[in-house]
């Protein structure tokens, strides 16, 4: 048995999930959502979708709700264009003033949603999945919140991404992002306490069998940094339980210095983890 | 653990310089550090006035953003008594370094001039004799603006490696922090392409704002949890928030909240673009006659403590977190709403949690204050709201008038000047005022310092999306 991190105090509700992939050749990629003021990087408009998605799903009181965005490095897209723009000698471009920090597609999707709660972009290394539901375990203890959507997102890159991604990894054995250079992910989890209207809840568990006899996702050596397959693979294990009910156990990307965070997933919040058979969707790797 | 946040220990750089002293001698005397900045060419620019440290050799290594963020960590722990293997989160506010990106791609197109052959060795490289002095090689001085530009400090502190003189302050750096790079060759002229050899790529990194944080936890050889705020203009101050609800509800005892931005041309062009670069030099916060913000150098970091841990192992209590909020506008990617909604729900949630929802004992606020049209009148709004009552009373000052906009540090930063009117009995002037603004009808304690007995402040931020902070602090 391995001892995970205890990161929720609290069962979390999952009220919805959504994912969204851009340019990576998977038959559900999807055609970006124009969004007005934003140009040239899918980085903003997958971040919309996938929140999009989870809000129409579920609509809710946006004074009660917050938002929280998780990204290793932002809108790289934008920053490099903005970058050689200016290196070359060119004129910069207000629109990617406008859109250069993850702020700016979470304004607009505040605005879009009438959310006035809390709003927050995160830079994470390691494992989005266990700060994201750790930062909505502690959001939601304020008396002022119900909800609190969490937002994953990756882009692929050009070479300035790869190089920092080389470097990052550099030493650790761990691999670098094989997204293609313009493609991207974004993944959203809209969570609340586990209440009637969220069927399937989460919450940390305490110990898990890391040989994955109690159907858990695995194990895996660390994982890409930045990688948000972690999200995806909640979302995943979301919609089984919805269809099937019965309990999951979701072990994420091991953090380097403190291990991975393993959740248990399911319909019946006090259920222990049933085994899954091999081979479930929550292995599959959504860019792959 | 405790629920009461103290701060125990803090360190911080500005344009003035290092520490509270320094801090004293400029924001609090109402002397604005704004000044024609040589780091990069600003004749593409609409000014080239920004509140960014003088340039000079020892600047270039202590600059670096990497660097000044360790060298504040390093202060905030000494002063606090604490130490390596201290059991504290590290929680930082910062959008990376954007001397990175920029040197990243000034070397696909060639502009800078940096002694060796194309990847080769540099100033501030393992190996290179110059050890990023900022002495050795530096071709920057007397070429061409254009060209000169991107070998003066700019580049050359993001070229300055570990070798430099940076004060350890006496604890062993880490490895991540030996990883210096340098520029690469000249490959003359056209657009920019990928750069994809030499010593440069070794620093490429230093644009992702995780990384800085690990670093910077490596570093100072804290164990805790760690976390990185990107959310511009209010991202420290969310870091304060965070580390305030993580001890309040006991889940840790120690945080180490920090939050850096160091003026370069990335952000520089961005802001300049917007057409939000004020015309005139100067930031005239609350002024009738604003007409934008200039940016600063700013990089701090504090040390915030369970009262209880702080009792227990002797250490002394600066001030005390009695309340903080958070709220979204739900208006503009890059306007504030214009009755400045969002600041007032975070504001009244501070007030409520510190138990004085009326603002009864509050006797001052260090304002977002921008000096844009849009910022101050929203911002005059939405605190009179807060306070309707005594909104002649409560002094309200912006000391981005002294220090220029901090960005991801603004937070921070202005939470250690609202810590030291209080402690100090001084509150810092809005500086640049020439004439009342109807729209921005408060007490904005114009061009001169004040004294001031404040048992209690607030100090709010505001960013693009719509994001709004506040703090409340109270003198122990």
């Amino acid at each position: 048995m391995t001892t995970g991190k205890t990161v929720l105090r609290a069962p979390l509700g999952i009220l919805a999930t959504a994912t969204a992939t851009y340019g990576t050749g998977r038959d559900d990629d999807i055609t970006l959502p124009r969004l007005p003021g934003f140009v040239e990087s899918a980085f903003s408009p997958l971040a919309f979708e996938a929140a999009r998605r989870c809000l129409t799903e579920r609509p809710g009181d946006g004074s009660r709700t917050a938002v929280a965005l998780a990204t290793l490095m932002g809108d790289t897209t934008t920053a490099d264009l903005a970058s050689r723009r200016m290196v070359s000698g060119r004129v910069h471009n207000p629109l990617l003033f406008m859109q250069a920090t993850a702020n700016s597609v979470l304004g607009y999707t505040s605005q879009e949603f009438g959310i006035t709660g809390q709003m927050f972009s995160l830079s994470t290394v390691d494992d989005p999945v266990g700060e994201l539901l750790a930062m909505a375990d502690l959001l939601l203890e304020d008396p002022e919140l119900d909800r609190v959507l969490v937002l994953g997102v990756e882009l692929g890159g050009g070479e300035r991404v790869a190089a920092a991604y080389r470097e990052l990894t550099s030493g650790t054995g761990r691999p670098v992002p094989d997204l293609p250079g313009s493609g991207g992910l974004a993944a959203a989890v809209l969570l609340g306490r586990a209440c009637a209207e969220a069927p399937v809840t989460v919450r940390s568990a305490e110990t898990y069998d890391a040989d994955g006899t109690d159907g858990t996702d695995g194990t895996a050596d660390a994982g890409r940094p930045g990688s948000i397959q972690g999200l995806f693979d909640l979302a995943a294990v979301h919609r089984r339980l919805l269809r099937d009910g019965g309990s999951h156990l979701l072990v994420t990307e091991p953090d380097t210095r403190r291990g991975p965070t393993a959740f248990v997933l399911g319909t019946d919040p006090q259920a222990p983890p049933k085994a899954l058979p091999a081979g479930n969707e929550t292995e599959t790797h959504a860019h792959q | 653990m405790s629920g009461e946040v103290t701060v125990t220990g803090f360190g911080v750089r500005t344009a003035f310089g290092t520490g509270a002293e320094a801090l004293r001698r400029g924001v609090f005397a109402g002397v604005p550090a704004f000044a024609p900045t040589t780091r990069f060419d600003t004749g593409p620019y609409r000014t080239p006035m920004a509140a960014a440290a003088p340039d000079g050799p020892d600047a270039v290594e202590d600059w670096a953003l990497r660097h000044a963020l360790a060298r504040c960590g390093d202060e905030a722990l000494d002063m606090a008594g604490l130490g390596p293997g201290t059991e504290a989160a590290v929680l930082l506010g910062v959008a990376g370094d954007h001397t990175s990106v920029t040197r990243y791609w000034r070397g696909a197109a060639g502009s800078l001039l940096v002694p060796g052959d194309p990847g080769g060795p540099g100033p501030g490289d393992p190996g290179d004799p110059g050890g990023g002095s900022g002495k050795g090689g530096d071709s920057g001085r007397g070429e061409p603006a254009r060209v000169r530009s991107t070998g003066t400090a700019a580049n050359r502190l993001a070229d300055a490696g570990a070798h430099g003189r940076a004060d350890t302050g006496g604890r062993p750096k880490a490895a991540a922090d030996g990883a210096a790079g340098a520029a690469p060759g000249h490959r003359p002229g056209g657009e920019a392409t990928p750069h994809t050899g030499g010593a440069a790529a070794k620093r490429v990194a230093d644009a992702v704002p995780a990384y800085l944080t690990e670093l910077l936890a490596g570093r100072l050889g804290l164990t805790g949890p760690r976390l990185t705020f990107t959310n511009a203009c209010v991202a420290s101050a969310a870091a304060i928030i965070h580390a305030c609800r993580l001890i309040s509800s006991g889940r840790i005892d120690v945080a180490v909240c920090a939050g850096g931005y160091l003026v370069e041309e990335e952000t520089f062009g961005k802001f300049d673009s917007g057409r939000a670069l004020s015309r005139d030099g100067m930031v005239r916060p609350f002024s009738a006659d604003r007409s934008g913000l200039l940016l600063g150098d700013g990089v701090a970091a504090v040390v915030l403590e369970s009262a209880e841990h702080a009792r227990r192992r002797g250490a002394r209590p600066l001030t005390t977190v009695v309340g903080w909020g958070a709220a979204t506008d739900a208006h503009h990617i890059a306007q504030p709403h214009p009755e400045g909604a969002g600041l007032a729900r975070a504001a009244r949630q501070a007030l409520r949690l510190a138990g004085d929802p009326d603002a009864a004992a509050l006797g001052y606020v260090n304002a977002h204050g921008t000096g844009t049209k849009y910022n101050d009148g929203a911002e005059t709004r939405g605190l009179r709201a807060v306070f309707p009552e005594r909104a002649e009373a409560v002094p309200v000052s912006s000391t981005k008038s002294t220090t220029g906009h901090l960005l991801e540090a603004a937070g921070v930063v202005e939470f250690l000047i609202t810590m030291l009117a209080l402690t100090d009995g001084v509150l810092p002037p809005t500086a640049g005022f020439t004439r009342p603004d109807p729209e921005c009808d408060l007490d904005c304690v114009p061009n001169r310092p004040r004294q001031a007995d404040v048992r209690r402040a607030l100090t709010v931020n505001a960013a693009f999306g719509g994001a709004n902070t506040a703090l409340v602090l109270e003198r122990p």
